[in-house]
């Protein structure tokens, strides 16, 4: 087991930059996630920590050791492909002992820690069977004892549970993430589906256009989204964005221009360079109540508007209100109605703002 | 991770030591053709292009030549029209194992040896033990498949029997290719089986044609065997490759090298958009 | 009955006597006693089966047979091991060098061998090969490695990445990869190669007689022999064409979808 520390990875393909400077450290025995759209490196970024790509700059530690330029069989790591990149031509029990065959681990102790990685994935029934005679969720768990097998010392998944219906996903989750604990290996997961991300990892890595955008638990990407990038990219639906002027001579407030917010001391200050300046402001459907829904003593900035759209999704109920130009989406729970073409006033705390600058995107509180 | 450069060269050796000497020949030989080298000269001596001017000079070379460019006007039209006919036959029917156990009948004369292919054509065309006897008994009377010029049009016929099934296989893959869904919206809108083949399922089968062409021509400028089998070095079929045998043999080398640079120059033009073309099919990238 | 029905069958029945009619006078021809040869056309089934004249041409084409089988098969093994070889490296290494590497082998493969006449049998001389066994194989080779190579280019580049990356991470180093990982999954595209080279070298006429002299080094060689030598006995040479035909023609029969394979494989440069 090991820590992995990643220092100023770039990497390109020809024209294209893949990764533009990726400075990650990953703690020993943690479960960290690689979060982020199609397209935006963290696959790459995963090659490299396997050793299957060399990064143009930069390096990787694993430990003091520094393995940039070693290739994967000096490197103790395993990998578990999207596609799983089980062999077809070999049963489950070669296919899993390969490994270690590779790594002329002796016969005696190749069955028993093959029989091992096969309990501890509920495959050892299947041991003698082709690929072909098993369904997409066992040669999964196929291809994670394989990786298990050797005891790496980081285990890499590359979108492991795309490839399942989704009830397996749900289920494979949480196996997979209590596997993990089980054995404490260092592992780094990618994927493009925030809910893994939130529900699997310890902390998670949220990538765009080969930068690193944040790095932080799940609560903490929640609640303290660093950027409007990792703001919209993370819960559903996507937060609402509106531009709004900060007006702090006089009565301090954000004018939207279809409504003001008014702004208490602490926000007021935050704010104080950004007089008669435009930013950014966030606030999640979920934090936004219709006033006769909200807790009894909220008080907080409200909006007026008109009901545009009902989505009834059953346990939830979402609802888009038009403002005027703008439009808001509120999450509330399903047990209530709402009618189109309804006015509507909602209400949310001003604890549950989020604002961002205009230029950079960044977030000021 | 790729391979090392060492590790590449390793794997690559075998096939880079007769790949080499395949280059070296084509690069002999251009040297040759650049030089006197025959029965006259056995020391080669450097005459430039002498050779070319004594070729394209050459009443038997420019014959060859024109013959060559006919067979494969020949073999292109008719081989590509019979493909289309049969693949469209095939094509019709609905058991896969029927439609491949057909391809492969039609496919078969190209597992036979050209010589064979020979041997038996020169049969059917004898004018005593072959189908004019047939032809005499209907009363049509016997047609001289192998006299004079008659042989070299019998001859690119046989060619297209040999190769029609591999330009209909060719077809085919293009038509199993064409999106079932564009056929089936065809149907559903009430076309008919013949308006969903001529609009439909041909016009969108041009890879066909444009592959199929290209190796029914490169079959038809590569033909020695097929005409050296039935009518050996007779003038009225000589083709290309049949002169650079010819001068190869009267070891006049320099025209046969000439000649032979004027193959590969043809064929060149040919094989090489096709090549660079395949080359993106056959290295994925990521 | 559909129309499109009555034109497929048709188009089959009458073009498909065109095709069988020439093996047909073939198999008859060559079971004919000699007044039959003598008195009715190829297309007549002779009155009674008359073997001798076929056991006759097998018993002089042992010779010419024995030599094709000990250069060809050792030709298409070969051929196809160093064509896998290349392939896996081109698969393995992409740069601007394998691509370079991989036109030349696509260019050579569909070069016409009958243009290299001289430099062939140049080579060969100065090898000391020329009308040697070895020496038609080493013609053959010099054209086949590289019709290989694109064959299991081809053939390898379908095979998922991920199955060779997965070796790659597990520690496997190329040799292993390629013997336990990737030889296993290409087998079909293997059996198609080895029987398309086999099939075609089999019936290649022209680098034989380029390459050695006489008749009895290589079967098509002795097949074309009874052209000149037998006259109006058909007979005798359509017996020598089964007789030479029969291995690549049973291969056909029974493994003809490979030969297939190869075929389309090189034609529109995909996996069938």
């Amino acid at each position: 087991m090991v820590d992995v520390r990643l220092r100023g990875l770039v990497k390109r393909f020809g024209k294209t930059i893949a990764l533009r400077g990726i400075d990650l450290d990953i703690r020993d025995g943690e479960f960290i996630v690689l979060l982020g759209p199609s397209g935006c490196g963290k696959t790459t970024t995963l090659r490299i920590i396997a050793g299957l790509e060399k990064p143009d700059e930069g390096r990787v530690l694993f430990g003091e050791k520094d393995v940039t330029y070693l290739p994967p069989k000096d490197r103790n790591v395993s990998m578990v492909f999207q596609s799983y990149a089980v062999w077809p031509h070999m049963k489950v029990r070669d296919n899993i002992a390969f490994p270690l065959k590779i790594r002329g681990v002796p016969q005696e102790e190749i069955d028993k820690r093959v029989k091992w990685a096969a309990e501890l994935l509920q495959i050892d029934e299947l041991l003698d069977r082709y690929p072909h005679q098993l369904s997409g969720g066992q040669r999964q768990r196929v291809a994670v004892a394989r990786a298990i097998v050797i005891e790496p010392d980081v285990l890499l998944m590359d979108e492991p549970l795309s490839n399942l219906d989704a009830l397996l996903r749900v289920k494979m989750r949480s196996e997979l993430k209590k596997l993990q604990r089980r054995i404490g290996v260092t592992t780094i997961y990618v994927t493009h589906d925030q809910v893994e991300a939130m529900t699997m990892g310890d902390r998670i890595a949220v990538m765009n256009a080969g930068k690193i955008q944040q790095v932080g638990t799940p609560e903490e990407i929640y609640l303290k989204p660093a950027n409007t990038f990792v703001a919209g990219f993370v819960g559903s639906p996507q937060m609402n964005f509106f531009d709004a002027t900060v007006k702090l001579d006089g009565e301090k407030l954000l004018d939207a221009g279809e409504f003001t917010i008014s702004l208490t001391g602490d926000l007021a200050a935050a704010l104080k360079d950004y007089n008669n300046k435009t930013v950014i402001v966030g606030i999640r459907p979920e934090y936004m109540y219709p006033r006769e829904l909200a807790p009894k003593n909220m008080i907080g900035p409200e909006i007026k508007g008109v009901i545009d759209f009902v989505e009834a999704l059953g346990s939830d109920t979402i609802i888009h209100l038009k403002v005027g130009n703008k439009h808001l989406v509120i999450k509330i729970s399903g047990s209530h109605h709402y009618r189109i073409g309804e006015e509507l006033t909602v209400i949310f705390g001003l604890d549950k703002i989020h604002i961002f600058d205009k230029n950079t995107g960044r977030a000021i509180i | 991770m790729q391979m090392s450069l060492k590790k590449f060269f390793i794997f690559f050796l075998p096939a880079l030591i007769f790949g080499a000497l395949l280059y070296y020949g084509v690069f002999w030989n251009i040297y040759i053709a650049l030089t006197n080298y025959s029965l006259l000269h056995p020391v080669p001596e450097f005459t430039g292009l002498y050779s070319f001017m004594v070729l394209f000079n050459d009443y038997e070379f420019q014959m060859a030549f024109e013959r060559t460019m006919l067979w494969v006007a020949v073999l292109v039209v008719l081989g590509n029209i019979m493909g289309l006919l049969i693949a469209t036959a095939i094509f019709q029917l609905e058991s896969p194992r029927l439609r491949n156990a057909l391809t492969a009948f039609f496919v078969y004369p190209m597992s036979l040896s050209m010589i064979v292919v020979g041997i038996m054509w020169r049969w059917i065309f004898d004018p005593y033990k072959g189908i004019d006897v047939i032809l005499k008994g209907l009363g049509i009377g016997s047609i001289d498949w192998l006299t004079g010029y008659n042989a070299f049009w019998s001859l690119s016929l046989v060619s297209v029997w040999v190769y029609a099934g591999f330009s209909a296989m060719l077809y085919l893959a293009a038509f199993y290719n064409v999106d079932r869904s564009i056929i089936e919206s065809a149907m559903v809108d009430g076309a008919d089986t013949f308006t969903i083949m001529t609009r439909i399922v041909i016009p969108n089968s041009r890879q066909g044609l444009l592959i199929s062409t290209i190796f029914l021509a490169l079959f038809a400028i590569q033909m020695f065997a097929l005409p050296y089998a039935v009518l050996f070095l007779n003038p009225f079929t000589e083709t290309m490759v049949m002169y650079v045998y010819n001068k190869f043999v009267s070891q006049y080398f320099f025209l046969a090298s000439a000649a032979a640079i004027i193959i590969i120059v043809v064929s060149a033009f040919i094989v090489i958009p096709y090549a660079m073309y395949g080359l993106k099919k056959w290295i994925v990238r990521r | 009955m559909r129309w499109n029905l009555v034109y497929s069958i048709v188009v089959i029945v009458v073009l498909g006597i065109i095709w069988i009619f020439p093996v047909y006078s073939l198999i008859l021809g060559s079971i004919k006693s000699l007044s039959e040869v003598m008195n009715t056309p190829i297309y007549v089934p002779p009155k009674q089966v008359d073997l001798t004249t076929i056991a006759e041409v097998a018993n002089e084409l042992k010779i010419p047979l024995a030599n094709t089988a000990i250069v060809v098969i050792p030709v298409a093994v070969l051929s196809t091991i160093f064509g896998m070889l290349a392939a896996y490296a081109i698969i393995r290494r992409q740069s601007k060098i394998s691509d370079t590497l991989m036109l030349l082998v696509a260019i050579a493969t569909y070069t016409p061998y009958q243009a290299l006449l001289v430099p062939f049998v140049q080579i060969v001389r100065s090898f000391g090969l020329y009308n040697t066994l070895p020496g038609i194989a080493l013609g053959f080779l010099i054209y086949y490695t590289p019709m290989a190579a694109l064959l299991m280019v081809i053939f390898m580049s379908v095979i998922p990445r991920d199955l060779i990356e997965a070796a790659v991470v597990d520690g496997a180093g190329e040799f292993s990869i390629f013997r336990r990982v990737v030889l296993p999954v290409l087998g079909p595209g293997i059996v198609s190669t080895l029987i398309f080279i086999l099939i075609v070298s089999w019936n290649n006429f022209f680098i034989p007689l380029i390459l050695t002299r006489g008749y009895n080094k290589f079967i098509t060689l002795k097949i074309f022999s009874y052209v000149g030598q037998s006259g109006t006995f058909y007979n005798r040479m359509f017996a020598a064409a089964l007789v030479g035909s029969l291995p690549p023609l049973i291969i056909f029969i029974f493994l003809g979808r490979y030969f297939m394979k190869g075929l389309m494989a090189l034609g529109t440069g995909t996996k069938a």
